[in-house]
């Protein structure tokens, strides 16, 4: 007979979630006592009294063996109570965690009797406890396969870093984590140092609800330079404030965007260089037509009149002129393609000749005009670093004499010498007229007609600006002077200079 | 009539020289670029009857030169002759009595200023 004490602590135990078992030490665990809350597992007590089912039945074939092997381990050892956790079958084949706590009953000699002890069902913290493991692995999937570097931060030392982040910056993940923050500041271009120092600032005062952004270029480990993009963020690590940032390579994406940003900057100049040549045709052939236009309106007007004769030779002159000026437009319009290729294939040229040859072929032109050209020289091997447009050159410079000069003769000097300048040595060739010379305001205007946003204000020729564009890629320059000081009237003296070339002319390319 | 010719391309400038004197008309003065002009013009004891503009002018365009030139005479009449038609209205608005687009008929020109006369 159970005495009250033990009937109310059934009565405790029923309505408890533990199912007290006595379980005999033969095969299988035949139940000799199992409390009535055994059919929360949807069992009765006397299918076990009857040992119509073994406890051993109820335990899930996948952890029965390694139960039973346990309990062996536990029997044959001089411990008294152990604990293990396994699953059950509820009799309508659901599947239950249980934590079991069992003493083991001996007799006298030591020989195991019964276990007694109590299950506690435990899935639902299995199943968290599952859960949770199976997200860590993810994270730690993630972790450990994304492209993204992270690195935990805390108390001045880095104390997380993942794959990708020690691929990115080249530093093996055991070197990072000895590194404090100083160390990987300096890894950081000295540009970027004060912006990533300052986001570090921010962090550091915890609020959890502030993200940051940086982008700025680091050095690898191999003295490469790359771009990072980083997202910082304050967290609890350990229960510690940390800053954990998360880090992309966008060396690639920085690298298309220069790349994009200069096709745009090309694509731009490339628009305002089409309504550039659009403008100057339109403009400066309806001025040479509207030349023309009035030229062969005085023919009509003074057809008739006095002097006819005399008059029509000046208007065929005139005409002539326009005509001339219509086609240097189209040869320099045609020519500023070629000028924009300039300066790619240079090769050594012998200045000299090249100046001989040009005025023999003008000499051979012009044949309205007397024109006397001289070459002085110091030296008749003189070599610079051109390409064929040098051709265009002088014979831009000294068409430009020979056209804008009233003169009966007209006369050129070209006087070729060498100078040092900072222990370098150039070639100085003057090209001295006496035509009717450039006023101030136009000596700083000749060389600058370029295309813009802005509509080109200044109507003159376009060729001394390509003259000086082609030499730019030469290194040269050009400017003029008025060949007697103050008077422009008496003609012009344009100057260019060209950087010397040795015989291995190689050199002057690497310095470029 | 006398006129006042601010062009910077010789040669259009000589042109009209010789058709506004075969005309009988008398040109007073030549201008090249922007900032001459406005110096042949502040210089004038007798203001010219007519200026003839172009736009695509060295130092200062025709318009800013256009605006300098009725601040001191709000009665000076310029007519703009300018290849660049996208000038027209502004130079109309601005203060133009007339925008001819090069290339022109002189002789229409001629005709025009006439009608300019009666202003």
């Amino acid at each position: 007979m159970l005495s009250d004490f033990n009937k109310e602590l059934i009565q405790i135990i029923n309505k408890s979630p533990v199912v007290v078992f006595l379980w005999k030490n033969s095969k299988g665990w035949p139940v000799e006592f199992v409390s009535e809350n055994i059919k929360v597992y949807g069992y009765e007590p006397n299918e076990f009294l009857s040992r119509k089912i073994l406890y051993a039945d109820l335990i899930h074939p996948d952890d029965r063996t390694r139960i039973e092997n346990e309990v062996e381990t536990y029997a044959d050892s001089d411990i008294s109570e152990f604990t293990q956790e396994y699953r059950i079958l509820t009799k309508n084949k659901k599947i239950c965690w249980v934590d079991d706590r069992t003493f083991i009953r001996r007799d006298e000699k030591g020989r195991v009797t019964h276990y007694q002890g109590i299950i506690l069902d435990i899935t639902k913290r299995k199943e968290l406890e599952q859960r949770i493991s199976e997200s860590e692995y993810l994270f730690r999937k993630i972790l450990e396969n994304t492209f993204i570097g992270f690195a935990i931060h805390q108390e001045n030392s880095i104390v997380y870093v993942n794959k990708a982040l020690s691929m990115i910056v080249g530093y093996p993940p055991e070197e990072l984590l000895r590194w404090d923050y100083s160390e990987f500041i300096e890894k950081v271009h000295p540009d970027y140092r004060e912006t990533v120092i300052n986001r570090l600032q921010i962090h550091l005062k915890g609020d959890e609800n502030v993200y940051t952004f940086t982008e700025f270029p680091i050095y690898t480990k191999t003295g490469e330079l790359k771009w990072v993009y980083t997202n910082e963020k304050s967290i609890r690590y350990h229960d510690k404030p940390a800053i954990i940032t998360a880090l992309v390579d966008i060396t690639e994406m920085k690298r298309i965007e220069k790349k994009f940003f200069e096709s745009q900057q090309n694509y731009r100049k490339a628009y305002e260089r089409e309504n550039f040549y659009k403008d100057l045709f339109t403009h400066d052939m309806r001025n040479i037509l509207h030349g023309i236009l009035n030229i062969l309106e005085i023919y009509h007007l003074k057809e008739g009149t006095k002097g006819e004769n005399e008059s029509l030779k000046d208007i065929v002159n005139k005409m002539k002129i326009q005509i001339s000026r219509g086609t240097t437009l189209i040869k320099n319009v045609r020519k500023i393609s070629e000028v924009e290729g300039a300066g790619k294939n240079l090769t050594r040229i012998n200045l000299f000749c090249k100046i001989k040859d040009v005025c023999r072929d003008i000499k051979g032109i012009i044949n309205n005009k007397d024109v006397d050209i001289s070459l002085n020289s110091f030296n008749e091997e003189i070599y610079i670093l051109a390409d064929d447009l040098i051709d265009f050159i002088i014979n831009n410079i000294l068409m430009n004499s020979i056209i804008h000069n009233h003169n009966t003769l007209v006369e050129i000097n070209i006087q070729i010498s060498q100078y040092q300048d900072n222990s370098k040595d150039y070639i100085k060739i003057e090209f001295i007229d006496n035509g009717e010379g450039i006023p101030d305001y136009k000596k700083k205007l000749i060389f600058n007609r370029e295309f813009s946003k802005e509509k080109s204000t200044i109507g003159m020729g376009l060729g001394l600006s390509l003259v000086k564009k082609v030499l730019e890629s030469y290194k040269a320059e050009i400017a003029v002077e008025d060949k007697i000081p103050s008077d422009y009237s008496q003609g012009s003296k344009f100057i260019i200079t060209f950087p010397q070339v040795d015989l291995n002319y190689e050199n002057f390319y690497s310095g470029r | 009539m006398r006129i006042f010719i601010v062009e910077d391309d010789n040669i259009i400038r000589k042109i009209y020289c010789e058709l506004f004197a075969f005309m009988g008309h008398e040109v007073m003065e030549c201008a090249s670029n922007g900032e001459e002009a406005i110096t042949i013009f502040n210089n004038f004891s007798i203001k010219p009857d007519l200026i003839i503009m172009d736009y695509r002018l060295p130092l200062k365009n025709g318009l800013d030169v256009m605006k300098e030139i009725l601040q001191q005479d709000k009665e000076s009449k310029i007519v703009f002759a300018s290849a660049d038609n996208s000038i027209r209205e502004e130079s109309l608005k601005s203060g133009a009595i007339s925008f001819i687009e090069k290339p022109f008929n002189f002789t229409k020109f001629q005709e025009e200023i006439k009608k300019l006369s009666e202003y």
